[in-house]
């Protein structure tokens, strides 16, 4: 984006006194800063970016090392006091009680500091104060000389972590995992409820963005940040801990609906409940998790682990309904009738998306779609493939669990994937997980009609593909190969490309516009609806993703929702948009050189027995010990970081 | 640590010289191992690494910033340097950091001469301080109850708040607030509400947490005298801080003895005692109605004639001791050897023998091998840990601690099982609550479990028939019929242990005292070593397990020869060259030989029956019942009341002696103080009066005994004080290498009469009181100044109490007033009444005849 100046990742542009120009280190900030007015700069781990004028650097830097040290935990000394010299000489300079002296001990304080200290507080913040001490030179001396008064512009700041900052629940990871390096366990539990219901599903299904944006990656493995989630929950399942106390229950009278006991639906009614609202949770199936129970198998999130998690939620007062189909057994108008207050939608993406390919939708025995099929393996009424030859379509990781379900039913299977496999989307773990338990594959293959005998399945029309240019997702586009056509014989054909939502109950409610994938439209930040009550989120509104974006979503909905019963104006706080500005800067770099030893390894997952794994649907990893998660965990390396961002009133805004 | 010879290892380079280390080391304890010296200030080896201080850095290759080492673990091929130009100059910067506004107050200080940050700055030679911070003020010291924090000393080291978790389970610290202003406060509230084991005052590297007990004294004026804690049967190293001749207080050290620097309320705050104003000092006889003063002539005199008549008149039998627990060995060998060689009486007791004979003296003729005495290190190699009727965290918080370190470093698991609530941090895997009486019924329905499930491989059982017969006949739903357990819980539980292997099961006082202890004793060695487990039974004083193995009880000579066996009376006449009986036939009852009149002169040695004795006022009318009664014993206490002649004792910081603790490990008492007053050991006391009776048993010194002790008796061979001088020697105790037996036990349930009395009342020990003494510790008695009422919520209200309420709890033999605790801990039905209060005894509540004590509580006043 266009800018006066950034120093951000080290590489300066410096437009000062001339137009801003293009900076390819830094891209879109939101700059919007709703009634406060715009973002003018930004200051933290990496350095320093200048939109536009007006900008007050030194006051700026000042209160940035002050943010430092609000967000000093004060477990090691030089973060609890450095950081507090700092800011005690920064506020002497704008004072004008400053000196030269006070210049050359920042530059040393800096220097000790980001050395020593134990975090990324101490460890990464000071470069924000050192580049602006290198480039900006004149503006302290302006205020050394007392030329310069303070300019008392806004500096709103965010404490948060790349990893926290790649989960879409927000959670507070650093803290968690550091509660087990201490043995808390308990506590540690509670600093992930604090942004997800879910920690089991989550510790055992996520697909984890924050061990892709790991800084310990950069010396040697990412922290098993999932699985010490599942540590934190397993401890609490097996051991006699007094459960934490139901929140003030139903503080408030106002009533709510959530439609859908999927993961964005319990999550939305949990937060609800700490707030202290009655919730009543309506699902159209016998029973709760949506998508976590239909769609994981078994032998990743077992019946159990997600039954006492949903059971958790009831002890604390939620009611769950089940066997009510929303739209038809209750509808909008007649649950307002019965005094709701607000509706939740989570209704999931529960429709498989066709293949759009001859003999779909003729009804053929053993044609199937992924979430179908996975449904039923989870109610047990599955037919047994032994021995027979099973195609999955698709490369997600639906196909996957519908390969690995298959496969442990004893069926020859192979996945047909119209890509390769470098575009495969599945989870990597997933892809290989499959292949050790012998699922084959078939790439640059697309289906093109399903060939039955007798009304039953028995092989699949297939045309050979090839790369061509990429999309738009920037994946290579896979390109028919004209007379490449052949049949591979199967006895089942399992289709799974992907989801849709099924939002008919919408009919009773025109007032939510619906967007052209079908979704429900919503308020990208508050989740809220045009119809005022009515507010929606995960797979329904973003189409199938996956269990920590629903549970995100499920969170923020909760918080809007409250806003919204409370009649106080709908809307994200600061520090959710400094959240957004932090991830639009990117918290992590895959580049960075991280000065830590390299060499301690991550602690190995133990398995269950092989014949077991390739055998049944017992649960395939067994979980941390307690010494494994206290040294998983202790390999963490804090990275928290301190972003903080100058706003200006918006008719400031433009370059005087 | 692992150890070096089984573990993997890394190869790794310290300053230039390569060094090979076990794989988990980080690199200060590879340094350490290999004599290279990094200086630190927050790290302390029995903690996880807190790495808050930042001094102990090194240079790694290929590391741009300094690594700190006290959390890093060596990698293989790793280069490190420890000293150079850089990392001094970062350490001093950190020292500047740390004494940035560090008020300089070293010379008020009282940790001055023994603060880390003193010698850190001398050391890494720290002179400038150029760091400042604006609008500092001092604040004000907060008042924590027991303890004293000074924010403006505090390093934030955090080494409080990590003792207090992870050693202590209590958690009652934190950091609260951040960056500059934070300080460290208590999670209890406004002050500090703990069980004021003061591990955090012992840890603390500055003066910033100091006692509420005004320490006057320069480190450097101090003498420290090594010896072992009094208070209970743990046998804690301590040492006895002196200066001039005066206890200025009681310090432990990391490294030391059994408790690697813990101690609990009574072992640091406990000292007052010694020294207090309440010492009985002077030898008293009876003149008329009044005790008088005197001299140890005519006291002992006076005695030697009493026995001397009574022996005449009525036979040896006449007289009778009941000797403390708290005495040494060497005065328990003496006595025992005085009235069996010298008078040929086996009157001999301690409480702990007159209550329950079978776990005592009784016990390896009981258990054999499967005997409760176990080595504390056998904590860290259990598979799990049961504690059966016992609440380990008030019990013996110390042995809590061992406990707490092998869960934190091994995941050991731990299963609770008892007739309260009893809480442990960290949590159980299981707790299951039984109805008190129906214990062994419990242990039927687990091993019948275990067995219905498959026995493991680690069953020390060769052929289990005999370990689970009983278990077999009763089958596991029968068993539990009015045990109050569900079966699936008890199915659960064994199949927890035996996946966890060799549990270590604790068994708590309410196990020792129980009616049916033996018994219970019984079905659980039964289940241990099924499990290839062991018992490890609570022992109450700091000798119980001493006074056990030196004989005084009626059942054994000393070293557990049996007192009706011919051989044994050989045994001991040869040795003590003087004929020693056969004392055949059943031990009679001391108490009932004393209303009997069969006792006509008793000696009370150190201990207070009347307070202390189940059924103390029957106790008080039993002893009323001898012609003439001596008591011994450190301070004035009811039983002395009774005294015809009182003699007084020194305390164990003013002599020598040996305790031999819980583990059966003899370790050596040293003379810190002298003497308060005219006070004497008992040994001497006891010499003087066997010369007075003409007996041929003379010592120089308490050592001289030792000796005897090392040389005659079983199990104790070769432990002379200088053998044990340096932490002590565990007792070779019979039965080692015989054969595991299983044993037949009853499931029959226990019970009182309920009319009128709705709640079991369990008797016990606070964290702060213990015997005599510890109720002349000021501090102590702060802490606890009278008996707590422990009972649930719901009975509370059906009681009509509520916390902090002043009750009358009530028993169909006596009633006292107690302050009750409203709590979890306690479960309906059950409640828990401290003991040791001579003002308001709950011993006083039980009826001799009421297998299970009772009580009705109702608001007093109310």
């Amino acid at each position: 984006m266009k800018l006066l100046f950034s120093s951000w990742l080290g590489d300066v542009v410096d437009n000062r006194g001339k137009s801003p120009t293009d900076c390819a280190n830094v891209k879109n900030i939101p700059l919007d800063f709703g009634d406060s007015g715009v973002v003018s700069a930004f200051i933290g781990w990496n350095g320093i970016i200048i939109v536009s004028q007006p900008y007050d650097i030194v006051e700026m830097t000042y209160q940035y090392a002050k943010a430092l040290q609000d967000s000093s935990c004060a477990k090691c000394f030089p973060c609890r006091t450095g950081t507090k010299v700092m800011e005690d000489l920064l506020l002497d300079i704008l004072e004008g009680k400053g000196d030269s002296g006070s210049l050359d001990q920042l530059e040393r304080l800096c220097d000790s500091i980001s050395n020593n200290s134990k975090c990324g507080i101490g460890q990464l913040g000071p470069t924000g104060i050192e580049h602006s001490l290198r480039y900006f030179k004149e503006d302290y001396q302006a205020y050394l000389s007392g030329a310069k008064k303070r300019s008392g512009f806004k500096y709103p700041y965010k404490m948060t972590a790349p990893c926290t900052v790649a989960c879409p629940t927000g959670m507070d990871i650093p803290l968690y995992i550091e509660h087990i390096k201490d043995g808390n366990f308990a506590g540690s539990l509670q600093t992930i409820r604090e942004a997800s219901l879910m920690a089991s599903s989550l510790g055992r299904a996520c697909f984890h963005p924050c061990e892709n944006n790991c800084r310990r990656a950069n010396v040697d493995d990412p922290i098993a940040i999932c699985k010490l989630k599942r540590f934190a929950w397993d401890y609490e399942d097996q051991h006699a801990v007094d459960k934490p106390e139901p929140p003030e229950k139903h503080k408030h009278k106002e009533k709510v609906a959530v439609i859908g006991a999927g993961p964005a639906g319990l999550v939305c009614a949990y937060y609800l409940t700490l707030q202290g609202y009655p919730v009543t949770i309506f699902e159209k199936l016998p029973f709760g998790g949506g998508a976590i129970r239909t769609g994981i198998p078994q032998y990743r999130v077992p019946d159990p682990a997600l039954d006492r998690e949903i059971g958790y939620l009831q002890e604390l007062g939620v009611e769950i309904r089940y066997g009510v189909h929303f739209g038809k057994d209750e509808t909008f108008q007649s649950l307002r009738g019965k005094g709701y207050k607000a509706f939740f939608l989570g209704t999931g993406a529960d429709i498989s998306k066709p293949m759009r390919v001859e003999g779909e939708k003729e009804g053929y025995s053993g044609f199937y779609s992924g979430i179908d099929i996975l449904m039923q393996v989870q109610m047990k009424t599955c037919p047994v493939p032994r021995g027979e030859r099973a195609l999955v379509v698709g490369g997600g990781n639906t196909a996957m669990d519908c390969a690995r379900s298959f496969i442990r039913m004893g069926a020859r299977v192979t996945v047909v994937y119209r890509r390769t496999e470098k575009e495969l989307p599945a989870d990597p773990h997933e892809y290989h997980d499959s292949l050790d338990e012998g699922v084959e594959y078939m790439f640059l293959e697309a289906p093109k009609r399903i060939i039955a005998e007798n009304g039953k399945v028995v092989g699949l029309e297939s045309q050979k593909m090839k790369l061509g240019e990429p999309d738009e997702s920037g994946r290579r586009r896979p390109v028919p190969i004209e007379g490449s056509e052949h049949v591979i014989p199967a006895d089942y054909i399992i289709s799974a490309i992907g989801q849709d939502c099924d939002i008919f109950y919408l009919k009773d409610e025109p007032g939510v516009g619906i967007s052209k994938w079908d979704n429900p439209l919503v308020d990208e930040d508050t989740l809220q609806a045009d119809v005022k009550d009515v507010f929606a989120g995960g797979d329904c509104v973003t189409g199938p993703l996956t269990l920590v974006d629903a549970s995100g979503q499920g969170k923020r909905a909760a918080q809007s929702i409250g806003q919204y019963l409370r009649g106080e104006p709908v809307r994200i706080s600061d520090e959710q948009r400094m959240e957004k500005i932090i991830a639009a800067i990117g918290a992590y770099d895959k580049d960075e050189q991280i000065p830590n030893p390299k060499g301690w390894k991550r602690q190995p997952m133990p398995i269950c027995d092989r014949e077991l794994k390739l055998n049944s649907f017992e649960e395939v990893e067994l979980g941390y010990t307690q010494p494994q998660a206290m040294e998983e965990a202790a390999r963490c390396m804090r990275c928290y970081i301190v972003g903080l961002a100058c706003v200006v009133p918006s008719d400031g805004r433009a370059d005087k | 640590m692992n150890e070096t010879s089984t573990a993997k290892t890394v190869s790794l380079t310290i300053d230039g010289q390569t060094v090979r280390v076990p794989e988990g080391d980080t690199i200060l304890a590879a340094a350490r191992r290999n004599g290279v010296d990094i200086p630190t200030l927050c790290f302390l080896e029995k903690l996880k690494p807190i790495g808050s201080c930042r001094i102990c850095s090194v240079e790694v290759d290929g590391s741009a910033s300094p690594i700190m080492s006290c959390v890093t673990p060596v990698v293989e091929g790793m280069k490190v340097v420890t000293s150079s130009e850089r990392l001094s100059r970062y350490r001093q910067e950190m020292m500047r950091f740390i004494l940035t506004n560090h008020p300089l107050d070293c010379p008020v200080c009282e940790r001055s001469g023994e603060c880390l940050l003193q010698n850190r700055t001398f050391e890494l030679n720290v002179t400038e301080h150029p760091f400042k911070t604006i609008d500092y003020k001092k604040t004000a010291v907060d008042d924590w109850n027991e303890l004293r924090y000074n924010r403006n000393l505090c390093i934030f080291c955090e080494r409080c708040v990590k003792v207090c978790w992870e050693i202590q389970g209590f958690g009652a610290l934190e950091i609260g607030g951040n960056g500059y202003n934070a300080r460290i406060i208590p999670t209890t509230g406004e002050t500090l509400d703990c069980d004021f084991c003061g591990q955090c005052l012992a840890v603390c590297p500055v003066g910033a947490i100091s006692s509420a007990i005004v320490f006057s004294a320069r480190s450097w004026e101090i003498e420290k005298v090594e010896t072992i804690c009094p208070f209970c049967a743990v046998g804690c190293s301590i040492e006895v801080n002196v200066k001039d001749g005066a206890l200025v207080r009681n310090t432990s050290n990391d490294g030391i003895g059994v408790n690697n620097g813990n101690l609990c309320a009574r072992g640091r705050f406990g000292h007052e005692s010694v020294q207090s104003d309440d010492r009985f000092k002077t030898p008293m006889v009876r003149k008329g109605v009044k005790l008088v003063e005197t001299g140890w002539d005519e006291a002992i005199g006076n005695v030697a004639e009493k026995i001397s008549e009574a022996v005449k008149n009525d036979g040896p039998d006449s007289v009778g001791v009941i000797v403390s627990e708290t005495v040494t060995n060497e005065d328990a060998y003496l006595i025992q050897k005085i009235f069996r060689a010298g008078l040929k009486s086996n009157r001999i007791e301690t409480l702990s023998n007159m209550l329950n004979p079978k776990l005592n003296s009784g016990i390896f003729d009981e258990l054999g091998p499967s005997a409760p005495i176990v080595p504390y290190d056998q904590i860290g190699k259990a598979g799990s840990f049961v504690f059966f009727g016992c609440d380990a965290e008030k019990e013996n918080p110390v042995i809590a601690n061992m406990v707490r370190v092998a869960m934190r470093d091994k995941g050991t698991p731990l299963f609770v099982a008892n007739a309260r609530n009893p809480l442990f941090t960290p949590s159980a895997r299981q707790r299951v609550r039984y109805e008190y009486g129906t214990e062994t019924q419990l242990v039927a329905a687990l091993i019948g479990a275990l067995n219905e499930s498959g026995l493991p491989d680690n069953s020390r059982a060769d052929d289990p028939s005999a370990f689970i017969k009983t278990a077999e006949s009763v089958g596991v739903s029968e068993a539990l019929k009015s045990a109050g357990v569900s079966e699936e819980a008890v199915r659960r539980m064994a199949e927890g242990i035996k996946t966890a292997g060799s549990p270590l099961i604790f068994l708590g006082k309410e196990i020792h005292d129980h009616p049916k202890s033996a018994q219970i004793t019984r079905a659980l060695s039964n289940l241990a070593n099924l499990t290839g487990g062991r018992l490890l039974l609570y022992r109450e004083y700091c000798n119980s397990q001493g006074a056990n193995d030196m004989g005084v009880g009626r059942s054994h000579f000393p070293g557990y020869l049996r007192t009706d066996s011919d051989q044994a009376a050989g045994y001991y006449s040869a040795k003590w060259g003087v004929e020693i009986p056969v004392f055949s036939g059943p031990a009679p009852d001391t108490l009932a030989e004393l209303v009997a009149g069969k006792i006509k002169v008793l000696i009370v040695v150190g201990c207070d029956p009347i307070t202390h004795y189940n059924d103390g006022q029957f106790v008080r009318e039993a002893i009323q019942s001898a012609g003439f009664v001596v008591v011994t014993g450190s301070y004035d206490n009811e039983t002395g009341v009774l005294a015809d002649v009182a003699l007084p004792t020194t305390v164990a910081a003013e002599r020598d002696g040996s305790y031999t603790n819980n583990e059966g490990r003899v370790q050596l008492i040293r003379k810190a103080v002298e003497p308060a007053g005219q006070s004497r050991p008992e040994w001497e006391i006891f010499q003087n009066l066997a010369g007075r009776l003409g007996m041929d048993i003379s010592y120089e010194t308490c050592e001289q005994i030792a000796g005897e002790i090392a040389e005659f008796v079983p199990g104790y061979h070769g432990l002379t004080h200088n053998r044990i001088a340096q932490g002590g020697a565990l007792v070779d105790y019979p039965g080692k290498s015989s054969d595991v037996e299983g044993y037949e036990f009853d499931t029959v349930t226990v019970s009182s009469d309920g009319a009128g009395f709705p709640f079991v009342a369990v008797i016990g020990n606070s964290l702060f009181h213990l015997g005599v003494a510890s109720r002349h510790s000021k501090a102590l008695n702060r802490m606890a100044p009278g008996p707590c009422l422990e009972i649930s919520p719901d009975d509370a209200a059906a009681a009509g109490v509520t916390d902090g309420d002043d009750a009358i709890v009530e028993s169909v033999q006596g009633s006292i007033k107690a302050k009750v605790v409203v709590t979890e801990r306690s479960s309906n039905g059950v409640v828990f009444i401290t003991k040791n209060f001579e003002n308001a005894p709950a011993t006083h509540l039980i009826y001799r005849k009421s297998p299970v004590t009772r009580v009705k509580v109702s608001r007093a006043g109310g």
